[in-house]
């Protein structure tokens, strides 16, 4: 009898874990806000703000930069800031299809361009340690594939939160239901730090000399050597190709963006560099706007994320310019 | 995760093994794949081929270590052969000089390997730094030695069993293939329990019968394990190892909070290892001697070294307390083999000053207890009110507060150690804890309900009671908890670099 109770105990473990992992699983391929918590609050507040929004897709400078709440009040239609975090080309092609497929279509495309982010190389594209597999649905895994995501990264990740979610979406999870038991870096919520037009004000509202030395020296190391080699015609570049190419099925009109940059930063280009990036852009076939030189470095705390002021004044610009560049 | 890995190996059957079982953590995929192979194979061998099982579990258990390191794997299989071969010439002979003989060549030869890995640079560069301070040059060069893990356990064991057949406690074991599994079998060859040849060595004869309620204790003990290691232990890492390494650029209560959650830490780090080794034991019919109860509950510390690595502090006991002389030559002889035991118990965990100074801390505690349980023996009412429920909650924190500051020295680092009390008792401001103090004292507070939980019994009352499904249910959220607590970047186990 003992023994009968033991083994349905063991049996009862086994079955009720798979249960577990499979329910979990599942409801995870169908509310994205377990898999990429990032890109589901974001779109969450983005259905909010209204139909056919002018919608900014970048990274964390976008998400910093962009005041879209502004951008709306100046151009007298809404806009919506989509930044998120170390993305680049490939993953905002992931987000626009997302967006797409859930019916989102903005008046006008925003593309932030971030050049380091056109990075590639033999272990994979810059933004492949950022973009990890258990973000992703199995459709999209062969879509980051194609741009170079190395299948041995990626892979395993994504194959682990369809068969042990528990545990590959436990940041997920935990960043919602106790954000303070994760390191900040680990948390996935970005996208509910922001106003409702999805712009996170900058953490900082001032920064000392010393500490902007700080701040300017870890940007340096975590960009110099990649900015130093550099070649901006890899895959990321096709993947920039590919979302002016949906975005022209779709009848959406793109204009790429080049954030503003502090001069420390900006030194960290090689000679040449701008030149090739550009000419790279170009050859893209859409307007460009170069707001690379736009803000002073005080407007910065480290050299590349603006203070609220210099979003301010960013977003004004740009709003002046896209007013330039709309057809 | 450990100090020097090892390089490469040009074997290419090795170096797939090692691709395959890169870490030998017992709450790894491969492992499990590992783990999951072995034992199909070992109930799939008929009962009455017992030799075959035990050989096939030796096979096992070399690859487990081979898969690290194949030449370590093979100096343990050679050191074990050895030993298995002087027992048996010790058994063999009557003759006592012989004996005696026989029995310092196993227990010298264990102590040289255990010496030459572990403590060879640590002599030496003592020896270079002394010699420094008296003015002349370094005379002594270190060298990269890899320690093969797990020596400081599978070395006790095989001295214990050498002074066993010397003793004639037990019989020297005749057949290679039960004495190999003795010393490899893997669930305790990387950090234990200590095993005794006696005990072991007689589960390895019998043959074993497939049973369920085993199967559910190994289960058992092996997800409790997993939540201790993964959802606790690695969960306080987060807050103590960044404050530990740099305790300087942190606030005085974030370092002593640091401290509680090391202390924490490194129990349910250790336990949750042993638990899960004990679990693994089950799942091939062997039982292993549970390592933990309740430490953290001790009302003494002599209380707490009956209840924490108890394979360890009985060995000590056994081989190197009693045979100093034990309590048998009045109190100073008392409180020196005490003092000796610990220093070296403490040296036993790492060649690193800061190892014996933790030593050495229990043994002045120990002594110290002594000291003042004779105090109280002539104060009845002094005893009575330590024995009643506050007297004894007091005692338990106190006893857990002396364990606790202990543990500030038991890492390599001894300035770091230093730098780490100057933080606590001298108040500076800086930075706070790297998580918020909630979920420490959330993790912390789990895990005293837990042992009061089961220091009452109440645990184990409900858990015989239950409906088998539902105690399924418990194992499948106690397995789900783990995975979802553990935190994003996973640790190492501290004991394995002993």
């Amino acid at each position: 009898m003992m023994r009968r109770r033991a083994a349905v105990a063991v049996f009862a473990a086994l079955g009720l874990f798979a249960v577990a992992q499979f329910g979990f699983g599942t409801a995870a391929d169908a509310d994205a806000r377990f898999r990429d918590p990032a890109f589901a609050d974001k779109f969450a507040r983005l259905q909010r703000v209204g139909d056919h929004p002018t919608l900014m897709l970048g990274s964390s400078r976008t998400l910093l930069g962009f005041h879209a709440g502004r951008f709306g009040q100046a151009t007298g239609s809404p806009a919506f800031n989509f930044g998120t975090p170390a993305t680049g080309p490939i993953t905002h092609l992931v987000y626009l299809n997302r967006l797409l497929d859930r019916g989102v279509m903005p008046r006008m495309l925003l593309l932030e361009v971030l050049p380091p982010m056109l990075a590639d190389g033999d272990g994979g594209p810059a933004e492949q340690p950022f973009l990890s597999g258990e973000r992703l649905t199995g459709d999209e895994v062969k879509l980051v594939e194609e741009f170079g995501f190395r299948p041995d990264a990626v892979r395993p990740k994504w194959r682990a939160s369809v068969y042990a979610p528990w545990y590959s979406l436990r940041c997920q999870v935990i960043g919602r239901v106790a954000p303070s038991w994760l390191p900040w870096n680990h948390r996935y919520d970005w996208g509910r730090k922001t106003d409702p037009h999805g712009w996170a004000t900058p953490p900082r509202t001032s920064v000392t000399d010393a500490e902007r030395a700080e701040h300017v020296a870890k940007a340096h190391a975590e960009y110099a050597a990649t900015l130093t080699g550099l070649n901006p015609d890899g895959r990321p570049l096709h993947a920039l190709r590919r979302i002016l190419t949906t975005c022209d099925q779709h009848g959406i009109p793109v204009t790429m963006v080049l954030m503003p940059e502090g001069s420390t930063f900006r030194a960290m280009y090689p000679a040449g560099l701008d030149g090739r990036i550009a000419e790279s852009l170009k050859s893209l076939g859409v307007p460009l706007i170069d707001a690379r030189g736009w803000l002073a470095d005080d407007d910065f705390y480290d050299g590349h994320h603006p203070f609220t002021h210099g979003a301010e004044r960013f977003t004004d610009e740009l709003a002046k310019a896209v007013r330039g560049v709309s057809p | 995760m450990f100090a020097v890995d090892p390089p490469p190996t040009e074997f290419a059957y090795f170096r797939a093994l090692h691709d395959l079982l890169p870490e030998p953590f017992f709450h790894t995929q491969a492992f499990l794949v590992f783990f999951a192979a072995v034992a199909a194979v070992y109930w799939l061998i008929p009962r009455k081929w017992n030799l075959a099982r035990v050989c096939w579990l030796v096979l096992a258990s070399f690859h487990f270590y081979a898969a690290w390191s194949f030449e370590l794997a093979f100096l343990v299989l050679a050191t074990t052969v050895a030993d298995y071969l002087l027992a048996r010439w010790m058994d063999a002979t009557d003759r006592k000089k012989r004996r005696l003989a026989l029995m310092l060549t196993s227990v010298g030869m264990n102590l040289g390997i255990l010496c030459y890995f572990k403590y060879k640079n640590f002599f030496l560069d003592s020896l270079n730094e002394a010699l420094l301070k008296l003015g002349q040059p370094a005379a002594f060069h270190t060298l990269k030695v890899i320690v093969p893990f797990g020596i400081s356990f599978y070395t006790f064991e095989a001295i214990s069993y050498a002074v066993d057949v010397y003793r004639r406690t037990i019989k020297a074991e005749r057949s290679l293939p039960h004495f190999l599994l003795f010393i490899l079998f893997f669930p305790h060859l990387v950090a234990g329990p200590i095993v005794r040849a006696g005990d072991f060595l007689r589960q390895a004869h019998r043959p074993k019968r497939w049973n369920w309620l085993r199967v559910q204790a190994g289960v058992q003990f092996f997800l409790l394990g997993v939540f201790k290691k993964v959802a606790i232990a690695d969960r306080l890492a987060m807050f103590c190892d960044p404050v530990l390494q740099e305790p300087d650029k942190y606030g005085s209560a974030a370092v002593w909070f640091a401290v509680l959650a090391y202390s924490v830490r490194i129990y349910a780090d250790f336990s949750g290892y042993s638990d899960m080794a004990v679990g693994l034991a089950h799942l091939l019919g062997y039982r292993l001697t549970l390592n933990f109860h309740q430490p953290y509950l001790a009302v003494n510390v002599s209380d707490f070294w009956r209840r924490w690595h108890v394979s360890l502090s009985t060995w000590l006991r056994d081989y190197l307390y009693i045979p100093l002389g034990g309590n048998r030559g009045g109190a100073w002889a008392t409180n020196r083999n005490l003092l000796l035991t610990m220093a070296l118990g403490g040296l036993w965990h790492g060649a690193a000053w800061s190892y014996v100074i933790w030593g050495v801390l229990h043994g002045v505690f120990l002594i110290l207890h002594r000291q003042f349980r004779g105090w109280t023996e002539t104060k009845p009412m002094w005893a009575k009110v330590l024995e009643s429920w506050p007297g004894t909650a007091a005692r338990v924190a106190v006893t857990f507060g002396c364990v606790t500051f202990a543990w500030i020295f038991f890492r390599p680092d001894l300035a770091g150690s230093l730098a780490v009390l100057h933080r606590m008792f001298v108040h500076g401001s800086g930075l706070p804890l790297p998580l918020s103090n909630t979920s420490l004292l959330v993790t912390v507070g789990v895990v005293f309900v837990g042992m009061l939980l089961w220091r009452s019994g109440a645990f184990q009352w409900v858990w015989t009671r239950l409906h088998p499904t539902l105690a399924g249910a418990g194992y499948a959220v106690c397995l789900t908890a783990s995975m979802l607590l553990a935190p994003p970047d996973g640790k190492g186990f501290i004991y394995f670099t002993f």
